[in-house]
C-alpha cells in the first residue's frame, strides 16, 4: 500500500513543478510526512502484493528510513527547483519498491528508477564538477545494473523462473559438484558485483569521494543514507529469500567483505583535507560495520544492522546539513578554521555529529555501534569485532580533526553561514535524534527487534 | 543450436562490452559498449527462455523491461553527454579528473 | 541449415562488438552496434522469438542508433581523438575481459543444461504474461519512462535561461 501511496505522492508532485520552488519544497515534504505516518501505522501487515513484492515488517522499517533520509534531504536541498524535488520522490519510490521486491523484474526496474533518479539530481548542476561526478556515477551504476542482469540472466538459465522462492526451495541445486555450482558461483558473484557498487564495498567503492565532492550536499547525503538503506533491504530480502541455503557461501564472504571495506574508508579518509570527501570515505567505513552484520546472519544482527542505519541516517544528513549551511563551495578543511567564533551554532552541531559519527558514547553512534558488535560477538566472531573496534579508532582520529580545527584555530575566512529555517530544522532533527537515541536507545531497539521477528 | 552456445556467445559480447567501458575514454563509446552489454544479458535470457519452454515467457517479458530500461539508458546518457559537452567542451572522461584524486 | 544461418549471424554480432569496442572513430563504431543489433535480431528469430525480434530492430536499430548518431554529429566527433591509453589501465581492462568471458563460458559448458525445448513465443503469449502477473512491472517502466523523460529536460533547461 505504501508503494501506491509513493505512486500517487510523485505523479501529484509531477504537476506542481511549475510552482514556485518553496510551494514545491513544502509539498514533498508534505508527501513524504504522510507516507511516513501510513507506512508506521501499517507496520505490523505482511503479506503479498503485485505477485511480485513481498511486504514485511522489516521492509516496512527499510521504508521508514528511507523517507526519514528522504524527508531530511528534502530539507536541506530546499531552495532547489521543482524538477530536483520531484526526482528525490522517484527515488523515494524506487527505493520503496526496491526494498521491498523479490522478483528479479521489478526490482531490477526499481533499481533503474531509483539510478535515474539520482542521476538526475546530480546532473542537474553547472559547474564542472557536479557535472563530472554526474557522468562518472552514470557511467559506474548502468554498469553494475548491466551487471546484475546478467547474473540475472544466468541465475534464470539454472531456475528457470525469476520469482526468488522458487529459486530457494527449488532443490535440483545442491552445491555438491563443482559442475553444477560454479555457473551458481559466478551468477552470484555477479549480481554482488552490481550490489557492491551501490554498497560501495571495496573493490567499487572508488566514486564514492569524487561523486560525494562533486554532488550538492544535500544529493550526497541522499546517496550516503537512503542508496545504502535501501541496497541493504534488498540484500536482506536476496540473501535470506534466494540464497537462505547456502549460509556458508555468503556469510564469510560478507565479513570478510565488511573487514576490508572498513578498514579501506578509514584509511583513505585519514589523509583528506576536503571534508565532503571525508564524509564520503566514512560512508564506505560504515557500509563496511553493517556488511559484517549481514555477514553473521542472525535475527539479532539484522535488527542491530536496521537499528545501526537509521541512526547512521539521522548523523550523516544532519553532518551534511552543516556543510551545505557552511557553504557549497567551501568544503575544504581550512574553511572551518576556527568556525566557533564566526558561527558558534554550526560548530556546536558539527561537533556533534562528528563524535557521534565517531561512536563517541554519549551519543547514539555509540549506540548503534555497540549493538551491533554485541550481536556479532553473539555469533562468536571475536576477531571481526577486534578489527571493528581497531577501525573505530582510527575513524574518531579523522572525525575529530574538523573539530579542532573549528575549534582551535584562527579563522581564515570570516563568513556568515547561511540559515534557513529549513536548514535549522534539519539540523534540530538531526541532533534530537543523536542525543535522545544516545541516551534512550531501547524504544528504537525494541522497534527493531519486534520488526525482525519472522 | 543449444542454449549453451547461445548464452556462451552472450558471454563474450559481455566481455567484449566490458572491455569497451574500461579501456576507451570518449564517454560516447562508453555508452556504445554499456548498450552492447545490456544487449548481450537479453540474448542470454532469450538463450535460456527456451530451454523452459511455457514458463520461457517469463524471460521475454524481462527483456521487453531491458529494452525499456536500454532505451531509457541512453536518453539520460546522452543528455549528459550534451551536458558534458556545453559545460566542460569535451567528451572524454579522463581529462575531466578536476575532482582531485 | 539453421545452424550455420546461426553461426553466421554470431560472427557477425562479434565482429560488430569489436568495431564499437576498437575503432577510434566513434562514427564507426555506432554502425558496428548496428550490425550487432541486426544481427542479434536474426538470432531471436531462429530462437523462435519474432516479436523480440522484430522489436529489437524497431527499437535498438532504429531508435537508438540515430541517437547515437545524432549526438556524435552534433558534437562533431568524427575526427578519432587519440582515444586508447596502452597504459596500465589498458592492460587491465583486457585481462578482466578475458578471465570474466574463460569464466563464464567453461562455467556454463560444464553445467548440465536440460534439453532445448522450443517454444514459439508469439506476442500474445507475451502481452497475456504481461497484463496478468506482470502487471506490476509494466506500470513500474511507465513510471521509469517518465523519470527519464523529467531528466532529459531538466537538463536541457539549465541552458535555456541563458538564451533568453
Amino acid at each position: 500500500l505504501t508503494v501506491s501511496v509513493g505512486i500517487v505522492l510523485v505523479l501529484l508532485l509531477d504537476v506542481v513543478i511549475r510552482k514556485e520552488k518553496w510551494i514545491v519544497g513544502l509539498l514533498s515534504l508534505f508527501f513524504l510526512i504522510a507516507a511516513g505516518v501510513l507506512a508506521y501505522l501499517r507496520v505490523n501487515v505482511s503479506g503479498e502484493a503485485f505477485g511480485m513484492l513481498l511486504v514485511t515488517p522489516l521492509s516496512r522499517a527499510f521504508d521508514l528510513i528511507i523517507l526519514l533520509g528522504a524527508a531530511m534531504t528534502t530539507l536541506i536541498a530546499w531552495e532547489k527547483k521543482g524538477e530536483h524535488h520531484f526526482l528525490v520522490l522517484a527515488a523515494v519510490l524506487g527505493a520503496m519498491v526496491l526494498v521491498k521486491s523479490v522478483h528479479f523484474i521489478s526490482f531490477l526496474l526499481a533499481l533503474e528508477v531509483f539510478s535515474f533518479a539520482i542521476i538526475g539530481q546530480i546532473a542537474l548542476t553547472k559547474d564542472r564538477l557536479g557535472v563530472e561526478a554526474a557522468m562518472k556515477f552514470f557511467v559506474l551504476s548502468v554498469l553494475a545494473s548491466t551487471f546484475i542482469v546478467m547474473g540475472a540472466a544466468l541465475l534464470y538459465s539454472i531456475y528457470g523462473s525469476f520469482y526468488f522462492p522458487v529459486a530457494y526451495l527449488s532443490d535440483v541445486f545442491e552445491l555438491k559438484s563443482l559442475s553444477n555450482s560454479l555457473l551458481f558461483i559466478f551468477a552470484f558473484v555477479l549480481i554482488l558485483a552490481g550490489m557492491g557498487f551501490k554498497l560501495s564495498a571495496v573493490p567499487f567503492h572508488f566514486w564514492t569521494p569524487e561523486v560525494f565532492r562533486g554532488a550538492h550536499s544535500s544529493v550526497a547525503g541522499f546517496i550516503a543514507t537512503v542508496s545504502k538503506a535501501s541496497a541493504f533491504g534488498f540484500l536482506v530480502n536476496l540473501l535470506f529469500i534466494a540464497f537462505g541455503r547456502q549460509i556458508a557461501l555468503w556469510g564469510d564472504l560478507l565479513m570478510w567483505l565488511g573487514a576490508v571495506t572498513m578498514i579501506v574508508g578509514n584509511l583513505a579518509a585519514l589523509g583528506e583535507r576536503d571534508i565532503k570527501r571525508m564524509l564520503g570515505y566514512s560512508t564506505i567505513a560504515h557500509a563496511g560495520y553493517i556488511l559484517l552484520a549481514f555477514g553473521v546472519g542472525t535475527n539479532v544482527s539484522i535488527g542491530a544492522a536496521v537499528f545501526y542505519l537509521a541512526i547512521y541516517t539521522l548523523m550523516t544528513l544532519g553532518a551534511f546539513a552543516v556543510v551545505h549551511s557552511v557553504g557549497e563551495d567551501r568544503s575544504d578543511l581550512n574553511y572551518y578554521r576556527g568556525l566557533l567564533k564566526t558561527n558558534p551554532f554550526q560548530t556546536a552541531l558539527l561537533v556533534v555529529f562528528l563524535v557521534s559519527l565517531a561512536g563517541i558514547p554519549p551519543t547514539a553512534g555509540f549506540a548503534g555501534k555497540f549493538y551491533l558488535f554485541s550481536s556479532i560477538l553473539q555469533a562468536g566472531e571475536v576477531g571481526f569485532v577486534v578489527w571493528a573496534l581497531i577501525n573505530g579508532v582510527i575513524s574518531a582520529y579523522y572525525y575529530m580533526r574538523p573539530v579542532f580545527y573549528a575549534l582551535g584555530f584562527e579563522p581564515e575566512h570570516v563568513f556568515e553561514a547561511r540559515l534557513r529555517p529549513a536548514l535549522f530544522l534539519v539540523m534540530v532533527i538531526g541532533l534530537v535524534g543523536v542525543l535522545y537515541f544516545g541516551l534512550a536507545p531501547s524504544g528504537l531497539l525494541e522497534f527493531t527487534k519486534s520488526v525482525v521477528s519472522p | 543450436m543449444t542454449p549453451v552456445f547461445v548464452i556462451s556467445l552472450a558471454l563474450i559480447m559481455f566481455a567484449i562490452g566490458l572491455f569497451g567501458v574500461l579501456f576507451r575514454k570518449n564517454f560516447i563509446v562508453i555508452l556504445m559498449s554499456l548498450e552492447l552489454m545490456l544487449n548481450s544479458s537479453n540474448l542470454a535470457i532469450v538463450g535460456a527462455s527456451q530451454m523452459f519452454g511455457e514458463q520461457g515467457v517469463q524471460g521475454h517479458f524481462l527483456v521487453l523491461m531491458i529494452l525499456i530500461i536500454a532505451a531509457v539508458e541512453v536518453a539520460i546518457g546522452l543528455a549528459i553527454a550534451v551536458h558534458m559537452a556545453r559545460t566542460a567542451d569535451t567528451v572524454e572522461v579522463d581529462s575531466l579528473s578536476e575532482l582531485p584524486k | 541449415m539453421t545452424e550455420v544461418l546461426m553461426w553466421f549471424f554470431a560472427l557477425l554480432a562479434i565482429i560488430g562488438a569489436f568495431t564499437v569496442v576498437l575503432n577510434p572513430n566513434p562514427f564507426y563504431g555506432a554502425m558496428g552496434l548496428l550490425l550487432n543489433f541486426l544481427s542479434i535480431a536474426g538470432m531471436y528469430m531462429l530462437l523462435q522469438s519474432p516479436v523480440l525480434s522484430l522489436l529489437q530492430v524497431i527499437v535498438y536499430a532504429g531508435g537508438i542508433i540515430v541517437f547515437f548518431l545524432f549526438v556524435i554529429l552534433l558534437l562533431h566527433l568524427r575526427r578519432p581523438l587519440a582515444d586508447r591509453d596502452s597504459s596500465l589501465k589498458g592492460v587491465i581492462a583486457v585481462a578482466l575481459a578475458v578471465v570474466f568471458a574463460v569464466v563464464g563460458v567453461s562455467a556454463l559448458f560444464i553445467y548440465p543444461m536440460n534439453g532445448f525445448y522450443m517454444a514459439y513465443v508469439t506476442a500474445k503469449d507475451i502481452g497475456q504474461y504481461m497484463l496478468t502477473d506482470g502487471l506490476f512491472a509494466f506500470e513500474l517502466s511507465s513510471f521509469l519512462l517518465l523519470v527519464g523523460v523529467v531528466t532529459a529536460i531538466a537538463i536541457v533547461k539549465l541552458y535555456r535561461e541563458e538564451e533568453k
